[in-house]
């Protein structure tokens, strides 16, 4: 299948700044973006009070290709052939915007064999840069699935994005060939964001 | 081999107000979905596995007893993936001297689930005959093949926008020393044979 390029941009935008009161209350939907070049990651998740220590030991890690998914954007209809309006995770009723916030996706399987709840925080690092950023568990995928992380969990950790053109119609994927270490650390979900620890680290 | 299907209920979890009980062919035990889904003692109200901790998100439970009641499969579903669980007792049947010389003993239920790795294969051949990655999946138990065996159906829908429909029979291994998982699943007693994409 050729597959032609129509659109490549880059993001590399770290969590902008946000504090606890936001995080609170914060909500999953908002505007998000449909230009692959502007995903920035807003209020994100920012990182788990206590920071890393707080979180323990991971119960799940695995390390695999990149690959994006866009649920929750609502401006990503239409550039994803598999895209869903929702989550199975939520933020105060609303789906959690891949463009907005930074989330990690796993299969049933991987979740019940490692104890693993939505909502639980995680950490991804780019393989090739040793960026990392925090994240939570917010979506649920097909069996086997490894790696699969938001848009913004992408762009935090310096993952390019980029909209082709297949024969099936426009789809958003990384560029390149990037891998990713998941860690997930079961049993944290009620940890409550602290967004002076957003990103564990930038390089 | 006649395929005859004793038990085998789909709960919409959506639907769920209250909880629903798919009880045993024997009527002794029952799986029992709620917020989370259990295990019961139909006579004593008892939980005995805790089989899946939550069905908040959770689309779709089906349940299918063996028709000794000994063990029972169970698929939950997500928009986007399903996981299959089971339960089986290892506990000796009695016979009728057993109960007229001792007391029942409790049958001791086990709680296992089907590693995403017994699927790998077919996702892989799958993936290279339809292009694209696997982006969701679903399955349902289609009807138990023997006391041991019940067969599993499922779709993948890839990537490229193209769908496939697969099956396999998943086999009870009672016998084989599961790994016992984060989770608390003795993983290796349920394992996927004979994939075939149809």
């Amino acid at each position: 299948m050729k597959t032609r390029i129509v659109a490549i941009a880059i993001s590399l935008l770290a969590f902008s700044a946000c504090d606890d009161e936001e995080h609170a209350d914060q909500l999953g939907g908002g505007p998000g973006s449909s230009d692959a070049s502007n995903i920035v990651a807003e209020d994100g998740f920012c990182g788990p009070q206590g920071g890393a220590q707080a979180l323990g030991t991971p119960s799940y890690n695995s390390s695999s290709s990149a690959k994006l998914d866009l649920d929750g954007n609502p401006a990503a209809q239409g550039l994803d052939p598999d895209w869903h309006a929702g989550t199975t995770g939520t933020l105060n009723g609303q789906p959690v915007n891949s463009a907005k916030y930074a989330y990690v996706v796993m299969s049933p399987g991987q979740m019940a064999a490692n104890n693993v709840s939505l909502g639980d925080w995680a950490t991804v690092t780019n393989n090739s840069t040793g960026q990392t950023v925090y994240g939570r568990v917010e979506d649920i995928g097909p069996e086997g699935g490894t790696g699969e992380i938001s848009q913004a969990t992408a762009g935090a950790v310096g993952i390019q994005q980029a909209v082709v053109q297949t024969k099936d119609g426009p789809s958003t994927v990384t560029l390149g060939s990037p891998t990713v270490t998941v860690n997930v650390y079961a049993g944290t979900a009620s940890i409550q964001g602290d967004c002076s620890s957003q990103v564990v680290s930038s390089s | 081999m006649k395929i005859k299907l004793f038990v085998l209920v789909t709960i919409c979890v959506s639907s769920l107000s209250q909880a629903k009980d798919v009880v045993s062919p024997d009527g002794k035990y029952a799986v029992r979905a709620e917020e989370t889904i259990t295990l019961v003692d139909v006579n004593s109200g008892q939980t005995l596995l805790v089989l899946s901790k939550s069905t908040a998100e959770a689309t779709r439970v089906e349940v299918a007893w063996a028709p000794d009641s000994r063990k029972v499969a169970m698929v939950e579903g997500w928009p986007r993936g399903s996981a299959v669980f089971a339960a089986w007792t290892d506990t000796p049947e009695q016979t009728l001297l057993d109960q007229a010389t001792s007391s029942p003993r409790p049958d001791v239920w086990h709680k296992t689930l089907q590693a995403d790795a017994d699927e790998k294969a077919i996702i892989h051949q799958a993936e290279q005959e339809f292009g694209g990655r696997l982006v969701s999946e679903n399955r349902v138990l289609a009807g138990w093949l023997s006391p041991d065996a019940v067969r599993v159906k499922g779709e993948m829908h890839f990537s490229s926008g193209k769908r496939c429909a697969y099956q396999y029979t998943l086999h009870f291994l009672t016998n084989a020393v599961g790994h016992l998982d984060k989770g608390g699943y003795e993983e290796g007693v349920i394992v996927g044979r004979d994939h075939k994409l149809l």
